[in-house]
């Protein structure tokens, strides 16, 4: 009785942290740049509502795919080019662009459906992917049966570490975060940075958006929609993970199992179940204040 | 006409305004000229912001200029930016420290031209080798592992300059390179300054320290206010020359300094251990005691705890062990606030990132102490006006050249930006000064007006702790001179009884010498 409980709490966690690692991934690689991007929730709404929407039409899911993800580069790369010309500020355009997100989704899925959310019928769907032997083991049955970009985040927040820690690519773009007067005495170029920086995250988020939605083959629109907070929980994991990808992984994780928790708490108990669904939010909440607390000891030279 | 030039480098009529965002208009170059020959060494000099910085980082491709013309190697030179300069042969160290301060000493180094395998991957332990072994040949000691901000601001300027030794320039332009360096560091990079003329390269260097010009330049270019005002052989030169052609007039160092009756104890340091970050012990149970009307130096090589003391006793950081008392109260356990409070005021090192916040307005930075108290703020209430009355005058006082006072203070010259701390630091009721390099990167008239202003408030009953690198400073200001080696004070000396000569304290320094404890109780 228990380990089949185990083994779903494991295969909810995973499931739940693969949008969040990747758009914290994004969204670190804009920090990085020094132009931190808000709009991962936009990112990933409007790479959910095309990756779907382009199935529905092409009934093929990599096509899909590829829609969801330049959705998502298009709106980064906008964000990039108004605060790279028009020297905008970058957390307002952030705003809108995750305002925008949800009008255009909404209001495209009203006129295609006539709905705000869409269930499509006859749309093929992400395939799970059994891993041999180990779909078989208890508990760690639970890492198997994923979707491919489930098993694909894991290894692009791999990928990212070996990326920004043992690549001049990765020296570089941290040299620009960290101090631009460097970057700039060296000559390393902060506008290429930058812009490379919102492909990153357009890709990324739009992985992310991709994995609400193909599966299911539904769209949510309106005003909480499909990604329901997950980019904002993105920020809250890139605050734990800060530089290090696999951190942020970890962190993403941490996010995941309270999401899987809030899932079981709703099933098994008479809890709220509306309550239940901020407990990632507030677990985010409390981390970052522990966390915050022992760097500013660290700072102070500390032990702990 | 172009290619009649006889020189290696030729800066031509170059002019640079600048524009800040609030549409202050700063002419910073006016029709500056350079000549240098190949295998020189050529000193630019003038006061501060006579536009020293900007004609070089124009010639480093980091700033554009606005008219002139460049002549490198017999040709037209056209940058855009720092890496086509460093692939034209110009290398350059900045007043402006640049390196990131999470990074370790060998990844700073090799920043920007990191090598990497097959695979495009870097191998960091091969580089530390590398870079340790490059340390070792120069003869510069510094760790290639360590993570650049525990060093010091002098050792950093190490770093910096072994990047660019690393890197290799036909052209190494090192500006202000020495202004925390201690004379045996300075010494030690005129060796390798030497090295390099003999393989033919070009330094340009630049400094406030006419000692290190006679040492080791060759030639001289003088700028005042954007313009060039003279060039010439270093030996067609007397020292007083230069000084009048630099500063417009003649200025000596030398000061009166009347040893004063000594007065009550205003802070002790008790049995203070500290830690680095890496917990180290850096301080090893310390005490001392600072009186009124006394200025108290701490000497020592750069990176034997002063930077952990300071931070201690200012609030940066918190003390492993021991007790810091400000008239017999401990303040141990208090903010760097509540120590302000008590009458303590510091000037950092680290004018960058600890003394002032570049992207606030002067006006901010020069009341960021004390804004939330009468009369800068009444029942809750910022008086603006009078904030900017208050910054105009010292502005006035400190003669900071600054188009007005919301101009940010990260657009000014290095000196300028020393003198708005200096005017933050000293203008307020302290009774304890804490001054880390206080003339760094200070032109001649200015060291003058601050050494004066520091002697004047010992004279009313203050006590100053002085720390820097440079010896003559310490031996001309200071009433005590204690000597930090390895975490502890080794030496308690009154260079009022009788005048300490540097030889005596390097041996402290060195810790070939060591006083017992009848001696260090002073
Ligand atoms: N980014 C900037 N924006 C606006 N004004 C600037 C900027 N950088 C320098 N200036 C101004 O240009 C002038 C020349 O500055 P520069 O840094 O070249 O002086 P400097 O000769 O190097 O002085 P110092 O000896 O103090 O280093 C100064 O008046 C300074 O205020
Ligand atoms: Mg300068």
């Amino acid at each position: 009785m228990i380990i089949p409980l185990i083994d779903s709490v494991i295969y909810t966690m995973l499931a739940a942290t693969t949008p969040v690692v990747l758009a914290a991934l994004g969204v670190m690689f804009t920090n990085f740049s020094g132009m931190f991007n808000i709009a991962l929730e936009g990112m990933m709404l409007v790479s959910a509502f095309f990756s779907v929407f382009v199935v529905d039409i092409t009934s093929n899911l990599w096509l899909g795919m590829i829609a969801g993800i330049g959705a998502a580069t298009i709106l980064g790369l906008s964000i990039f080019f108004i605060c790279h010309y028009f020297h905008a500020e970058i957390f307002i355009v952030g705003m809108g662009a995750n305002l925008i997100a949800t009008g255009l989704t909404t209001f495209m899925a009203v006129q295609l459906k006539g709905s705000s959310s869409l269930i499509f019928e006859n749309v093929p769907k992400l395939r799970r992917i059994a891993i041999p032997i180990i779909e078989n083991i208890p508990i760690l049955r639970g890492l198997s049966g994923h979707y491919v970009i489930d098993y694909l985040a894991i290894a692009i927040s791999v990928i990212c570490y070996i990326l920004v820690f043992y690549t001049p690519y990765g020296y570089h773009l941290r040299t620009i975060g960290k101090d631009e007067w460097v970057a700039k005495t060296l000559g390393i170029s902060i506008t290429k940075h930058q812009f490379i920086s919102y492909l990153w995250c357009g890709f990324l988020c739009g992985l992310g958006g991709a994995v609400l939605s193909l599966p299911v083959g539904v769209f949510l629109g309106g005003p909480v929609g499909m990604a329901n907070g997950r980019g904002w929980l993105a920020i809250a994991v890139l605050c734990l993970g800060q530089e290090n990808p696999l951190n942020i992984l970890a962190a993403a994780l941490f996010i995941g199992a309270t999401s899987a928790l809030s899932d079981l708490l709703q099933v098994t108990t008479s809890l709220s179940p509306r309550l239940l669904m901020a407990l990632p939010f507030a677990a985010a909440l409390i981390a970052i204040v522990f966390y915050m607390a022992k760097e500013h000891k660290t700072s102070l030279g500390i032990k702990i | 006409m172009g290619n009649n030039v006889k020189s290696y480098l030729e800066m031509r009529e170059i002019t640079k305004t600048y524009r800040t965002y609030d549409h202050a208009v700063v002419v910073a170059l006016k029709g500056a000229n350079l000549r240098v020959r190949k295998g020189t060494v050529h000193a630019v000099l003038g006061e501060n912001g006579a536009g020293k910085t900007t004609l070089m980082e124009i010639l480093a491709g980091v700033l554009k200029k606005d008219s002139g013309t460049i002549y490198f190697k017999g040709q037209k030179l056209e940058v855009e930016n720092a890496s086509q300069a460093f692939a034209q042969g110009i290398g350059m160290v900045h007043q402006r420290l640049s390196l990131i301060e999470d990074f370790t000493v060998a990844e700073n180094i090799v920043l920007g031209i990191e090598p990497t395998n097959r695979l495009g991957i870097i191998n960091l332990e091969q580089i530390e080798k590398k870079v340790s072994k490059f340390f070792q040949e120069s003869g510069f000691a510094l760790e290639a592992s360590g993570i650049v901000n525990t060093l010091s601001i002098g050792q950093r300027q190490k770093v910096e300059i072994m990047r660019a030794l690393y890197r290799g320039a036909d052209l190494l332009i090192l500006d202000e390179p020495t202004s925390a360096l201690t004379e045996q560091e300075v010494q030690d990079l005129f060796r390798l300054i030497n090295v390099f003329k003999k393989q033919g390269k070009t330094i340009i260097f630049i400094t406030h320290k006419i000692e290190e010009v006679l040492d080791i330049a060759d030639e001289l270019t003088v700028l005042r206010k954007g313009r060039t005002i003279g060039e010439g052989q270093i030996k067609d030169f007397s020292k007083k020359e230069i000084i009048q052609m630099i500063m417009g007039e003649p200025i000596s160092l030398r000061i009166e300094r009347i040893p004063l009756r000594k007065g009550k104890i205003l802070l002790s340091v008790r049995d203070l251990s500290v830690s680095s970050n890496g917990n180290l012990e850096r301080v090893k149970n310390i005490s001392f005691d600072l009186k009124e009307g006394e200025i108290t130096a701490i000497a020592g090589v750069s990176g034997n705890g002063q930077k952990e003391l300071v931070e201690a006793i200012f609030g940066l950081r918190l003390p492993a062990t021991g007790k810091i008392l400000v008239n017999s109260k401990d303040i141990t356990n208090l903010l760097p606030r509540g120590r302000r409070e008590m009458g303590i005021s510091y000037i950092p090192e680290d004018r960058m990132n600890l003394g002032s916040s570049l992207k606030s307005s002067l006006m901010e930075n020069v009341i960021v102490d004390k804004y939330y108290k009468p009369p800068f703020s009444e029942r809750g209430w910022r008086q603006i006006d009078l904030c900017k009355k208050y910054a105009e005058k010292l502005v006035s006082n400190y003669n900071i050249k600054i188009p007005d006072v919301d101009c940010c203070v990260g657009t000014l010259s290095g000196g300028n930006i020393q003198r708005v701390i200096i005017a933050r630091e000293l203008t307020t009721d302290f009774t304890i000064l804490i001054a880390q390099e206080p003339t760094m990167g200070l032109d001649l008239g200015s060291i003058k007006y601050v050494y004066n202003l520091l002697l004047e408030m010992r004279n009313e009953g203050k006590t100053i702790l002085l720390l820097t690198s440079d010896m003559d400073e310490i031996i001309n200001l200071s009433d005590r001179i204690l000597v930090m080696y390895r975490g502890e004070i080794v030496a308690n000396l009154d260079n009022n009884l009788k005048p300490i000569t540097k030889e005596e304290i390097g041996e402290y320094m060195l810790g070939i010498k060591r006083q017992n404890h009848i001696e260090l109780l002073g």
